[in-house]
């Protein structure tokens, strides 16, 4: 008598539907580099109420970026080490934690530290994409990864929207806190 | 961001990494995938072109837009990125259009915008227009901006994400020679064909020009070899090397109910008195006539790299059928064959002097056998294995055939177990199965197997599985000339 392989549905099962868990890694991308791009908006209320000249706030938006430069060769050659989940995942606390610090620097050097913290953490969405683009057949490749790209861009370009206008209402901190908190 | 983790974390796919490289190959790996990736460094230049742009533009929109000449708030410059984020809605169709015409027309959609966008830009700056219609060509300047890299970012992605299965043909012009380039990484083997549509008729034809040819079961086609390909010597026949000799068998099958065709290779200078491994090989007809099987053979034993064997090459009758976890075929090789050969020629009998091996989907037929039979069989040799599995939603792209291929792959991944001592996996570069193949290779470990993985710049052919036998043979059957090494 053959042993027959033994099932267990519940464990064989695939993860969940395609369509709801692309948008979910849509979102994602979006919120993810959102934090890039958020700054741009804040710098001249911090120059006026961390008493810095607009040129000298305006390095928080460069080393954001740099930071990210370095997370994106740092950082997301990992996906190909790391179980995704947990690289993803531990990412994101990381980012989380990186939003409260800078929402709450006393100063404007601790914000450039913790803001660059934050560049580099929040590379999900160049783990996310190659990773999506892994997992479905090749005759959908192109329509995922558009699916996934339009909310990488709907984040950058929101990102202004949001930051500039939550800053205009309470102050430039609001969204550094509000970010980790909601969504 | 939180939330974001815990629904990442519920929804996230339990992959394994495909690779398990020290970090500074990996930091290393970006610098080599630019030097030797020709289409990479393409889409890399596209897109600092594009982005570029983009982050100039509107970098200096908000200035423009909250200066002197227009004297508008913070708020006019959000309803602005408001309206430039309507272009999101464009990806998905570029992504469709990319998936039917190839990315390099939309590269061209998505220059030709950007200097549209420069158009409009420019324009909304001509001093006689002034107030509403500057800002109208403003705002319509920037949504085709933004759509524009839009879609080349899609068709960048897409680009280095895989080669087009179709690449269109340009003609030179007055002539009637049609012509297409193509840059190979170095050792590369690609087979291709070239599609004649006459209006709605579609035909695939050989490339007349080209005279190299490889054969399947399903036909021919041509083939190119990029610089630094050569077809292994030892896949040729060798006057130097005994050839052994094949043995055609009828075995009945209570299992399949049906006679089985079975060819044996015994080796040269069989002996009664020997004890030899027992190789067993999935489509075996196709491995003798299209991968030279019995020729490799041959020259791998005569030059002392793989152990005399007897090989037995089986044939499916409903390969679809037989070869996708079937119970029935489990059964006829492992109660039926084995102990009929074990009986009549002088095999050592023993599990690590046992091996299945096959291509494709008879990769497959092994793995499940011995996934069926723990411990009957000491080693595999999986060639671009249809391990189909689905991680996200159930669409697999593989079509009814693949049904069951996908209950078995995902019910393995879930619960990995030991089906055999060693596993030689083997897949080519541009298979579409690469990331699947690769995905198992931690798979395959986790379960405390002895894994050797190999991948070879070449594609789902007979060729590319004959190329790798050496690799593979060698390291489940060693001839005495490795073990005088180690």
């Amino acid at each position: 008598m053959p042993p027959t392989p033994s099932s267990d549905p519940a464990r064989g099962a695939p993860a969940t539907l395609t369509r709801a868990v692309i948008l979910v890694f849509a979102i994602a991308c979006g919120i993810c580099v959102a934090n890039v791009y958020f700054p741009q908006a804040l710098s001249p209320l911090i120059a006026r109420e961390l008493h810095a000249a607009p040129a000298t706030a305006a390095l928080l938006v460069t080393t954001t970026q740099l930071g990210y430069a370095a997370g994106l060769y740092l950082l997301v050659p990992l996906g190909d080490r790391v179980r995704p989940r947990l690289l993803i995942v531990t990412l994101i606390i990381l980012t989380a934690l990186g939003l409260v610090g800078a929402g709450t620097a006393p100063t404007l050097a601790v914000l450039l530290v913790a803001g660059t913290a934050v560049g580099i953490t929040t590379v999900v969405p160049q783990i996310l994409l190659p990773m999506a683009a892994g997992l479905v057949p090749g005759q959908r490749r192109g329509a995922v990864t558009g699916t996934l790209l339009s909310g990488l861009l709907g984040g950058i370009l929101l990102a202004r929207t949001f930051s500039g206008a939550l800053g205009d209402w309470l102050d430039w901190r609001a969204p550094y806190l509000v970010a980790p908190f909601s969504c | 961001m939180l939330i974001l983790a815990v629904v990442l974390a519920r929804v996230l796919p339990v992959t394994s990494p495909p690779n398990r490289e020290h970090y500074g190959a990996l930091l290393a790996a970006p610098v080599r995938l630019v030097r030797a990736e020709p289409e990479l460094r393409r889409s890399c230049v596209y897109q600092a072109l594009m982005f570029g742009t983009f982050s100039a533009a509107w970098t200096s929109i908000a200035l423009l837009l909250t200066g002197p000449s227009y004297g508008l708030s913070t708020a006019a410059v959000g309803v602005f990125a408001l309206i430039g984020a309507g272009a999101v809605l464009v990806t998905p169709v570029a992504g469709r259009r990319i998936d039917r015409v190839g990315p390099d027309r939309i590269s061209l959609v998505s220059f030709t915008g950007g200097l549209g966008a420069a158009a409009l830009l420019a324009l909304a700056a001509v001093p006689i227009l002034h107030g509403a219609a500057s800002l109208v060509l403003l705002a319509a300047g920037m949504l085709l901006l933004d759509v524009a890299v839009q879609c080349g970012q899609v068709a960048n992605q897409a680009r280095i994400f895989g080669l087009p299965g179709r690449i269109p043909l340009r003609r030179l012009r007055g002539t009637d020679l049609w012509y297409v380039v193509v840059e190979l990484p170095e050792g590369s083997r690609i087979e291709y064909q070239l599609e004649v549509a006459h209006g709605e008729q579609r035909e695939s034809i050989n490339d007349p020009l080209n005279r190299r040819l490889a054969h399947s079961p399903l036909g021919s086609s041509s083939v190119c070899y990029a610089r630094g390909y050569e077809v292994p010597e030892w896949t040729q026949p060798d006057p130097v090397s005994r050839p052994g000799s094949l043995v055609d068998l009828v075995v009945p099958s209570r299992a399949l109910r049906r006679d089985c065709q079975v060819t044996l290779y015994l080796p040269a200078r069989f002996r009664r008195t020997a004890r030899y491994p027992l190789l067993i090989v999935h489509d075996g007809g196709d491995y003798l006539k299209y991968a030279s099987a019995s020729t490799v053979l041959d020259n791998l034993i005569h030059r002392l790299d793989v152990a005399e064997t007897i090989a037995a090459f089986v044939s499916p009758g409903d390969r679809l059928v037989e070869y996708a976890n079937s119970a029935a075929h489990a059964r006829y090789l492992t109660a039926e064959l084995m102990p009929r050969l074990e009986e009549e020629f002088p095999l050592a009998g023993t599990p690590s002097a046992r091996c299945l091996m096959g291509a494709s989907f008879g990769a497959v037929a092994a793995l499940s056998t011995a996934y069926r039979y723990p411990g009957a069989y000491g080693s595999l040799l999986l060639q671009s294995g249809s391990f189909v599995f689905t991680d996200i939603g159930n669409d697999h792209g593989g079509g009814p055939a693949f049904e069951p291929v996908v209950r078995f792959v995902n019910r393995y991944r879930a619960a990995p177990r030991r089906v055999a001592d060693r596993v030689f996996v083997s897949c080519g570069v541009y298979e579409p199965l690469i990331i699947r193949n690769r995905s198992m290779v931690p798979t395959f470990e986790a379960a405390g197997m002895a894994v050797r993985y190999v991948e070879a710049r070449d594609g789902h052919s007979w060729e590319n599985w004959r190329d790798r036998l050496r690799e593979g043979l060698s390291w489940i059957f060693p001839g005495p000339q490795k073990f005088y090494y180690e």
